[in-house]
């Protein structure tokens, strides 16, 4: 039962992504774009957990640990050349 | 330039470093020689780069037991608060008219230390209606999604627990 | 042994359920700050509960690492909201046009009205 839901959870979170894809092509200013980029971040990482979980490779959390910090950076790095013009 | 001649703060020093070294263990659980050499210096290094930034003048760096269980407590009290403001949040997406009022509201804290602000600061985007878009010395700008939650961001009981973590009593 | 699975999966469903409701308030709400509320707090609360789920079923040294990437996503996640934020805020943030502004510094809750953006700098 638990793997049965684990790979549903895994189609929800595909699923989930695709809608954020809305937010992400359509969205009016730039500020949105990150939002969704974000919720999309978060996706990702519970799907590489699922799977690595699902292939018993656990490998694989330190690609999601990395993915993390990764995704941290580059938002702030947009943000600030979108805020302020420079990065420092 | 990173690099300071001397260290300050030394006990808060070997305090941070011991708890990297935790962290260390933590995540690769192998004590061979190498992995234990490879740590130390790893550790001990990047808490010298980061000195001037971790160990200001006037704010020693120091953990009381007693500050780790209120700590502990206060994250309980606000995971509760999450779950409370998540259904708050879903109750008001689903719902077929979205019922929001929005804006903007600027309230003063009591707490004094950086770490604690910052930790309030991040409770308050955590909880039911409210984030902060700015920190500022001691005032914060909230947006509210509506205008009672940020009536009540001006009253919150969870600032006293930390005021009482910061200083170990409350006034 | 069931309860336990029950628990299990009750854990990782009310996690996509609250991932749901958070991409359907990025979708439905009207300006940027709203939209905010509904990401930072329902997509912390999702991936929290999945990683809890999953804290049950694998080993033990990989716990710790569940627990590092779920402490990471908690901090990261409101700090995110607030760069976003301010950002906005600093390019005259496309908000809605009722939204109303309070002052409550030093002030009783009414308070005034505020000035305008140079409270912010100050």
């Amino acid at each position: 039962m638990i793997e049965r839901s684990l790979e549903d959870i895994l189609l929800g979170l595909v699923l989930l992504s695709f809608l954020t894809l809305y937010r992400i092509i359509w969205g009016p200013h730039a500020a949105d774009r990150i939002v969704g980029t974000n919720v999309m971040m978060t996706n990702v990482i519970l799907a590489i957990i699922i799977l690595a979980h699902l292939f018993q490779n656990y490998t694989y959390f330190d690609v999601a640990f990395v993915y993390v910090l990764s995704a941290f950076v580059g938002t702030i790095c947009v943000m600030k050349s979108l805020g302020k013009g420079k990065l420092s | 330039m990173y690099f300071q001649k001397k260290i300050d703060d030394p006990q808060g020093f070997m305090l941070f470093a011991s708890i990297l070294y935790f962290f260390w263990f933590l995540m690769s659980p192998s004590f061979s020689l190498r992995n234990i050499a490879v740590g130390l210096i790893c550790c001990l290094g990047v808490t010298y780069f980061w000195s001037p930034d971790l160990f200001k003048a006037g704010q020693p760096f120091r953990i009381a037991p007693r500050q780790v269980v209120r700590l502990a407590v206060y994250l309980l009290l606000l995971a509760y608060n999450v779950v409370v403001a998540n259904i708050h949040v879903a109750l008001i997406v689903l719902s077929p008219k979205l019922p929001i009022s929005p804006g903007f509201i600027l309230v003063k804290t009591k707490l004094e230390k950086e770490l604690t602000r910052t930790l309030y600061a991040n409770s308050i985007t955590l909880t039911p209606g409210t984030i902060t878009i700015n920190l500022n010395k001691d005032r914060l700008l909230v947006h509210a999604l509506t205008k009672e939650t940020a009536q009540g961001v001006y009253e919150w009981h969870l600032e006293n627990r930390l005021r009482e973590m910061e200083v170990g009593r409350v006034d | 042994m069931l309860v336990y699975e029950l628990f299990i999966c009750l854990l990782l469903w009310s996690g996509l359920f609250f991932l749901f409701v958070g991409t359907i308030g990025l979708i439905r709400l009207p300006d940027l700050y709203t939209r905010m509320h509904a990401t930072s707090k329902c997509d912390t609360l999702g991936a929290g509960l999945i990683l809890v789920a999953l804290m049950f079923l694998v080993g033990r040294p990989e716990v710790f690492k569940l627990l590092m990437i779920g402490v990471f996503i908690w901090s990261i996640n409101p700090l995110i909201t607030h760069v976003i934020g301010y950002m906005a805020y600093l390019r005259d943030g496309e908000h809605l046009p009722e939204t109303f502004f309070i002052d409550c510094y030093d002030l009783p809750y009414p308070g005034k009205e505020m000035s305008g953006k140079e409270d912010v700098h100050a």
